[in-house]
């Protein structure tokens, strides 16, 4: 069971590096040192700088699933961008855990903001990088755009590996269609943004980037200007404990986190309170201490981990990329609104959730 | 009515084929620049460079520091205190001083890398120019960081330009086909034309005789790794703004570059051009009519192309096995 | 005058003694025919006199110098030129192409960069292409593509090609080699001719023995590597040694 992680694999890297941590290290140091860092009180030496990696660095790595199972580790960090709708609904596994959200939750807090910035009954067309991330986004898109009134007139895949999308944008009837959807990720992502705005695309059509990161927009740099996206989390959010955490990083390491970066804090930190409240690293019993936990301390306002699909039901931000002038160093967007998290989800036998069969503790 | 109709769905159809057609001929065109060095130092030097990649790499670093300025974020140059790199010069001081660059690189290459090879079996020098390729993009990764940083096009051919028939069409790969053909017209123009050239396609044929006649080959040979790698650092500098910059991409073009050669034939600046256009139109017609198989398309293509022509299209003869 | 000497020079692979301690003398202007058995050292001792082989021992001298020291291409740049035993043409490249790619070696001695100048510039190169040619009857053929030529068309191209150095001492391996009679006899007059225009000294290693007793003004026989026989070919003919060696065979 392995497949090629390119939609995230900034954070499946992260992912390793902390599994690495996770694996090697002592376990108390881990988490205290971990706790430390998230105080910002003490120097550590073993803090990856998780807005390093690099989305361009296509890998090719056993999926949690495998690992998971194989190993009885608990896995709720680095998972965290898999965005993909399967993940925690048909490929759902009992020690994994997600805390951000899928292209599901995506295409709901995009769609009412991006319906009211560009009105009512618009046709729109998609592009998709071909593999399980890609084609979830691209029908989630569809489902929650043509819910709202909107009509798609075509969605086409592009396959993986490539990174001119030039041809694929020539195809795009910009007489026709209102809006053009890229779900491309990371450095492809940068790249068909890049391309479509050199292409003058967006003269005709409104693109709309479902799923951004900092690195990604780095890359796009003015051809995010006011596109709409959906992103991790971003330094911007203004509440008590991301701006606790943007502060520690930054002293830490002299610049502004990354959403990567902090999901991959928040979340082995959540591993680290499960434990604590467990008393014991065993894994079923950890498992236990996170399933419907009911937690408001990373950020995005009050959060469930819910039992039934190991999916964390938080708040997604819709943000909007900055003219290039407006950019500066870790400042990419602008967070056009926090939608909160009864405004978007579903339950646990719907969706992809309803797919899910968690499997055994032990 | 009905031949109106009628005219319409042609001049549809028409504007189309252009489209697709342009869009190959741009998808080609840095794999021409990057394959023809490929191919007269794999036909002339009989000397496999897998770091052929690297040199567009370095091409295209050159290309981003001398036209602009970056601030790095990540690697060591930062670590260092670098806030902000490059010289803002503009593209067209990158795009003369860059193959400059490039070029010595190459000759430095040659001197140190390929020349104490030259009589080593083809695996080895496999192993050595992939691991080298791979050190300096190991280099570049250590020094500007994993990131991407955007090659920003130049202001006066950023965005669209209006074609008749196509419409909107993105201006810089107007420039980057125009660009091309100018250098390609060159490079022949230096093969045919010139006592080098003439040498050189001699050389390609028989070494050893050219060798017996007087002429000694070590300087056009590295002559021939010096322009090979300029090409590639042109391509570097014009392919830069078309995709972001990273460390990967120098292994991301060499591989259909590579395939630019075996279609085209080892050793054949013509060859080189016809397989990069082949390639790109392939690529373009794959993508308008079954866009999933676009990127096993050119593989396919390769595949038949060998074995209807183990030579090549316009290759003389076939890579030794 | 002595154009090259060679003195005890010798070749052994591994075990093996391909050339065995050779004298040789040959005055300028005079036509030597190396001859013998398959095996007994003919191309060896070439491959030595144009440094594309190391002796084992022994010394070369060309025009006094020694050049066992030299670089092949060094050696042609001395003056000595070589026709060779397979046919050495660039096939893809024009008559005239091939021509001046040779006369560029001798005019230019090392290889020169002159990137931007067009190589017709180089009038001497050019001049010097077309009277070879001229001198093997090619011009008229000096665009066709050297492929394309008839087999006798192309040995004789070949030997243009090793006449464009403008050699003193011309080594040529069996230059008739696969020739019908009438090439042959047409090759045989060419020789002739070139060595009487261009005042050329020729070493010249066949098997033809009627072309060599026409070319040839002394004739040395190698057996096993070592010279058995030198003389005027009326005496080598009668040599018993040489009957015996190599002759031999056909009076026996």
């Amino acid at each position: 069971m392995r497949e090629t992680v390119d939609d995230d694999t900034e954070s499946f890297t992260d992912a390793r590096a902390e599994l690495q941590i996770h694996r090697n290290s002592d376990p108390v140091n881990l988490r205290l040192r971990l706790r430390y860092d998230y105080a910002g009180t003490r120097q550590t030496d073993s803090g990856a700088d998780t807005s390093d990696f690099d989305p361009a660095d296509r890998t090719t790595v056993s999926t949690e699933a495998d690992f998971v199972v194989n190993d009885r580790v608990v896995f709720i960090g680095g998972i965290g961008l898999t965005h993909a709708d399967d993940t925690n609904g048909s490929d759902c596994v009992r020690y994994s855990f997600r805390e951000v959200f899928n292209t599901t939750m995506s295409a709901q807090a995009l769609a009412p903001v991006v319906t009211d910035e560009y009105g009512d009954d618009l046709s729109f067309y998609q592009l998709y990088a071909d593999y399980n991330w890609g084609q979830s986004q691209q029908e989630s898109m569809n489902t929650y755009f043509t819910e709202a009134g909107w009509s798609q007139i075509d969605s086409v895949a592009t396959p993986l590996g490539t990174s001119d999308f030039s041809s694929f944008l020539s195809q795009v009837p910009r007489d026709e269609a209102d809006v053009l959807f890229l779900n491309h990720y990371g450095l492809d992502g940068a790249n068909s943004l890049s391309q479509a705005i050199d292409r003058g695309l967006n003269e005709d059509v409104e693109i709309v980037m479902p799923l951004y990161n900092r690195p990604m927009a780095q890359a796009a740099s003015g051809a995010i200007d006011g596109v709409f996206g959906t992103a991790a989390w971003d330094s911007q959010i203004d509440n008590e404990p991301s701006n606790q955490f943007t502060q520690a990083f930054q002293d830490e390491y002299d610049r502004i986190p990354s959403g990567v970066a902090q999901l991959a804090y928040a979340q082995t930190l959540q591993y680290a309170a499960a434990v604590e409240r467990a008393g014991t690293f065993y894994p079923p019993e950890v498992i236990r201490q996170l399933e419907d936990y009911e937690y408001d301390n990373i950020g995005m306002g009050p959060e469930t981990m819910r039992a039934c699909d190991h999916q964390a039901h938080r708040a997604v931000p819709v943000v909007r990329g900055l003219p290039e002038d407006e950019q500066e160093q870790g400042q990419f967007f602008e967070i056009v609104e926090l939608t909160p998290r009864d405004e978007i989800g579903y339950g646990c036998d719907e969706g992809p959730a309803a797919e899910c069969d968690l499997g055994p503790y032990e | 009515m009905f031949l109106v109709a009628d005219g319409v769905v042609l001049v549809v159809a028409l504007d189309r084929v252009i489209t697709i057609l342009l869009n190959g001929l741009q998808q080609g065109a840095i794999y021409v620049l990057v394959a023809i060095g490929l191919s007269i130092i794999l036909g002339t030097l009989k000397f496999v460079n897998f770091a052929h990649g690297a040199l567009y790499l370095i091409g295209t670093y050159a290309g981003l520091l001398v036209t602009l300025q970056i601030q790095p974020t990540g690697g060591r140059l930062a670590d260092w205190g670098y806030a902000t790199l490059g010289l803002g010069w503009g593209f067209l001081a990158a795009l003369v001083i860059v193959p400059v660059v490039v070029f010595v690189v190459g000759l430095l290459m040659e001197r140190f890398v390929a020349r104490p090879f030259y009589d080593r079996p083809d695996t080895d020098q496999i192993l050595l120019t992939f691991g080298l390729a791979i050190v300096v993009q190991e280099v570049f990764k250590i020094l500007f960081g994993g990131q991407s940083y955007n090659f920003a096009r130049p202001a006066w051919a950023s965005g669209p330009v209006h074609l008749p028939v196509v419409g909107a069409f993105p201006e810089w790969r107007l420039y980057v086909i125009g660009i091309t053909a100018v250098v390609v017209v060159l490079v022949y123009a230096l093969i045919e034309y010139t006592d080098f050239g003439l040498v050189v396609r001699a050389g390609t044929r028989d070494a050893e005789m050219v060798q017996l006649l007087g002429i000694k080959l070590s300087r056009p040979y590295l002559m021939v790794f010096g322009v090979g790698a300029a090409l590639a650092g042109v391509a570097g500098v014009v392919g830069g703004p078309l995709y972001a910059v990273n460390p990967n991409i120098g292994t991301e073009v060499l591989v259909p570059s590579f395939l630019v050669v075996v279609i085209g034939g080892v050793g054949s600046i013509t060859g080189a051009v016809l397989g990069g256009i082949l390639i790109g139109e392939t690529l373009a017609i794959l993508v308008a009519v079954a866009p999933q198989w676009s990127q096993v398309g050119i593989y396919l293509l390769a595949a038949i192309v060998l074995l209807a022509r183990p030579q090549g299209l316009l290759g003389t003869e076939e890579v030794a096995p | 005058m002595v154009l090259l000497e060679t003195r005890g020079l010798t070749k052994s692979f591994g075990g093996l003694v391909a050339v065995d301690g050779v004298d040789l003398a040959i005055e300028e202007g005079e036509s030597i025919s190396v001859i013998g058995p398959n095996g007994a050292g003919k191309s060896t001792l070439i491959n030595l006199v144009t440094r594309m082989l190391d002796p084992t021992a022994g010394e070369i001298e060309f025009k006094g110098e020694s050049i066992t020291g030299y670089e092949p291409h060094e050696v042609v740049q001395k003056g000595v030129s070589r026709s060779f035993q397979t046919a050495s043409i660039f096939p893809e490249l024009s008559v005239e192409e091939n021509a001046q790619i040779a006369s560029l070696a001798a005019e230019h001695g090392s290889f020169r960069l002159n990137f931007l100048r067009h190589r017709d510039n180089y009038g001497e190169v050019e001049a010097s292409a077309r009277e070879i040619l001229d001198a093997v009857d090619l011009l008229g053929q000096r665009n066709v593509t050297a492929e394309d030529l008839p087999y006798g068309d192309k040995r004789r191209l070949e030997l243009a090609i090793a006449l464009a150095s403008e050699p003193d001492l011309l080594l040529m391996d069996e230059p008739t080699a696969g020739m019908s009679p009438e090439e042959t006899a047409a090759t045989v007059r060419l020789i002739e001719r070139v060595k009487e225009e261009l005042g050329l000294t020729i070493l010249l290693v066949e098997h033809d023995m009627e072309v060599v007793f026409n070319v040839a003004d002394r004739i040395v026989v190698l057996h096993r590597g070592a010279v058995i026989a030198e003389g005027a070919p009326e005496e080598v003919q009668g040599d018993p040694e040489v009957q015996e060696a190599y002759l031999g065979g056909v009076e026996a």
